[in-house]
């Protein structure tokens, strides 16, 4: 396969580049796993790639074969001596292509065969090693390089602002505020010497801000003190589904110098496989130096608040079947196995264990970053089978689990395989079941945005982007003629017009509605009702050009 | 020719025996000059109980789903390495305590090499046979699982008939070995201990197979 490289090597020569990396990164844990594999085969039929497909070259042991034939090469006696005899290879730009995709696009480094080899040999290591020597000379699918770009640039991989993240979290407050009838009710931010730092995942911010309204919410609720920071508060980190490790130092210390200026105790990450992973167990060795605070899951803080009668539940608030996907970085590169159980059984009146589950459960496929690279996608899905029929045999008709990029790939596979199920965090099955104290007293009335006029094009579209506002998004709402329907936008109108912008962005087309829909859970009926007439209403509204509805003719009849 | 097999038996085995060690001992070397990063995370889980899971698992075919599923393989697998810890045994044992190859040990250990060579057949059939295991086996493979297997006839035909060809066969084979071995996949065992240790060290601590009590919830 021919692979884009993103940015050459200063000396041009790929394959000497990342040979180096690959020498610079010969520690004896990855030297043993090299030498150690007997091909025995047992390793198989852990792979969902392999279950799913039955091609023989995604086994791990084919996988990880793509990467040890190089090694032998260079470091063992034999490989050096008698190629052939041992299947050593010498490193080419083709060989290197092959080895990419193997790496990013048929292995998710979930360590399922980690766990299923007789030698106990480390596959997410052995992934990771090749990541990094790959993504040195730019060999990176563009998506996940993008996003680790993003993060080393603004603090976040979604390039929220500090304005934009306090206007949200502010909102948020709001909402809460009105919701527990207590206006006094305040989301402390930047707040020194509070005791937890919650860290969240970008998505949550952008897309999903109810779900840390959740946590806000059981936290309260806990009477915990934490607080949140405008500065650093991103607890991703896509570095570590690169390879690189410079980047994920960087996006660490980020964090941790937040968390030393503010002097808080703990940091909890928020519900995010891999942010959790990163922060707790992969963090130390990237910072080179001990962390100045401790860290910890909201998965792990709250089954504590339960186990210590902070939290009152009221399990027959969720009625529904529910079972619980444990993810990979979570589970089994984080030993957090138990917690989401306890809370579940206390949270839901019908929970109901996956076949296998725990440290045995299948990956969804949405792992090592998978979502990000859009040249997988197809090969994403296909392999996200076993965990439908998984899914599938539980009868259940809510999947929770607590990892974003998980709540993603479910999402996808509850549509592609049409399992009808819901996806969701814990947080919000927890909030859900709450048992808070009555309100006390009446909220004021959410917030209303001035309309802002600016210049449109003949078509109702903003004839420049740049001056898009939320005040010009109320003013291109009320052009619509649509009444009541556009008056005014509220908090799914934005979500809507925040996702639209942001795939925009990203994309540099507009996502379709069936794709707004899918990612914020809303039903055709419900984005009617939203944006009534086309699809071009939601656009117009979010501020995009012309030439992002296509070049198709405009309905005049919706333009005012 | 009974003075060739006993240089055979002693001088070569012990020559064979020396380089085989300077080249296990300059690996080793190799591995320790390489770096060893640990985790310092504080811990969640016993890093000691976790090596101890990790070392037993081995002895534990129902600990993993791979083995839980292929009780057969894994079963083939024991008998297999039974005969081959028979099998070097017994080049120790013949030429320096004879008199402990009492007819009926001489019978066990037959019975245990044979079944050893019926693993290793179907070992080799299984890796012909299947397309995913053809995909990652190298010659090296095939070679290590036919030696050894007609390593175990010869020490049969040597333990029964104490022939002097059958002796030279067996301690000739064991030679070549000796100096194969070091160079060959079959020499997984003086990796596998670290591999092990690593993976029982890692997901010990994180708490993943060793959580300590204060972490639990029930």
């Amino acid at each position: 396969m021919a692979v884009e490289v993103t940015s050459r090597p200063r000396n041009g020569d790929i394959v000497k580049e990342a040979m180096a990396v690959l020498d610079a990164k010969l520690t004896r844990q990855f030297a043993v796993n090299m030498h150690a594999c007997v091909h025995c085969g047992l390793c198989f039929e852990s792979c969902h790639y392999y279950l799913a497909t039955g091609d023989p070259k995604l086994t791990p042991a084919y996988k990880a074969e793509q990467l040890r034939q190089l090694y032998k090469r260079r470091h063992d006696w034999t490989g050096r001596l008698l190629p052939w005899w041992v299947h050593a290879e010498e490193a080419t730009e083709e060989r290197l292509a092959k080895l990419y995709d193997v790496a990013f696009g048929s292995c998710t480094m979930c360590r399922r065969c980690n766990f299923n080899c007789p030698m106990g040999l480390d596959m997410g290591l052995m992934m990771r090693t090749a990541r990094a020597a790959l993504t040195s000379v730019g060999m990176i699918p563009k998506g996940l390089k993008d996003t680790v770009d993003i993060h080393l640039a603004t603090g976040n991989n979604m390039g929220i602002s500090p304005e934009d993240f306090v206007e949200t979290v502010e909102w948020i407050e709001e909402e809460l505020q009105k919701e527990l009838g207590d206006p006094t009710y305040k989301i402390p931010i930047d707040k020194p010497g509070t005791r937890y730092l919650m860290c969240l995942n970008p998505r949550e911010v952008k897309f999903y801000p109810l779900l840390f309204r959740a946590q806000f919410l059981t936290c309260y609720a806990a009477g915990e003190e934490w607080g949140v920071s405008s500065r650093a508060w991103d607890a991703t980190n896509y570095g570590l589904f690169s390879g690189d490790d410079a980047a994920c130092k960087q996006i660490i210390s980020h964090l941790m110098d937040e968390a030393e200026r503010l002097g808080v105790h703990t940091i909890v990450a928020t519900e995010c496989g891999h942010g959790y992973r990163s922060l707790r167990w992969e963090a130390q060795g990237w910072y080179g130096k001990p962390l100045p605070v401790n860290v910890m899951s909201y998965v792990e803080l709250t089954a504590q608040h339960i186990q210590e009668g902070r939290l009152k539940l009221d399990p027959s608030k969720n009625r529904e079947p529910v079972t619980y996907h444990d993810p990979c970085n979570q589970a089994r590169s984080g030993g957090i196995v138990d917690e989401p159980r306890y809370i579940l059984n206390r949270t839901v009146s019908d929970f109901r264990e996956m076949t296998p589950h725990g440290t045995e459960n299948f990956c969804c496929g949405g792992g090592g970053g998978a979502l990000t690279m859009s040249e997988f996608r197809e090969r994403r899905l296909e392999v996200a089978r076993i965990k439908a029929e998984q899914i599938k045999a539980t009868g259940a008709k809510i999947v929770a689990t607590s990892c974003h990029n998980c709540i993603d790939q479910l999402t996808e596979i509850s549509r592609h395989y049409k399992l009808g199920v819901k996806v969701v965090n814990i947080c919000e099955l927890v909030a859900n079941a709450l048992i808070l104290p009555p309100k006390q007293v009446a909220v004021p009335a959410p917030e209303v945005v001035a309309p802002i006029a600016v210049a449109v094009d003949e078509n109702g579209f903003i004839a420049n982007p740049a001056d898009w506002s939320r005040g010009a998004a109320q003013f291109l709402a009320a052009r619509q003629g649509y009444g009541q329907a556009l008056e005014r936008l509220g908090a799914d109108h934005w979500r809507v017009v925040e996702y639209i912008r942001s795939y925009y962005a990203q994309a540099g087309v507009a996502p379709s509605r069936e794709q707004i829909c899918g990612e914020l859970h809303l039903t055709g009926k419900r984005f009617h009702e939203l944006f009534p007439g086309t699809i071009r209403t939601a656009l117009r509204i979010a501020g995009l050009p012309t030439s992002a509805a296509g070049g198709e003719p405009v309905e005049e009849s919706v333009v005012r | 020719m009974q003075e060739f097999v006993r240089v055979l038996e002693n001088e070569v085995q012990i020559a064979a025996l020396s380089i085989f060690a300077l080249m296990y001992l300059t690996r080793l070397l190799w591995l320790r000059s390489l770096r060893s990063p640990r985790e310092q995370a504080a811990p969640k889980g016993s890093a000691t109980k976790g090596v101890l899971i990790s070392f037993g698992s081995v002895f534990v075919p129902w600990a993993m789903e791979s083995t839980r599923k292929h009780l057969a393989v894994y079963v083939e697998f024991a008998l297999f390495h039974i005969a081959v810890a028979i099998a070097i045994g017994a080049t120790f044992i013949y030429p320096y305590a004879p008199q402990w190859l009492t007819p009926t040990v001489v019978d066990v250990c037959v019975v245990f090499l044979g079944i050893g060579i019926l693993a290793g057949l179907m070992r080799m059939q299984r890796r012909l046979a299947k397309q995913e295991l053809r995909a990652i086996n190298t010659p090296d493979d095939y070679f290590a699982i036919t030696v050894v297997t007609i390593y175990f006839a010869t020490a049969i035909c040597a333990l029964l008939t104490k022939d002097d060809w059958g002796l030279v066969a067996y301690f000739g084979l064991t030679t070549f070995l000796l100096l194969y071995v070091p160079l060959s996949k079959v020499s997984h065992y003086l990796y596998m201990p670290f591999t092990r240790f690593y993976y029982g060290f890692l997901f010990g601590r994180r708490g993943v197979m060793a959580q300590t009590r204060q972490w639990r919830y029930n």
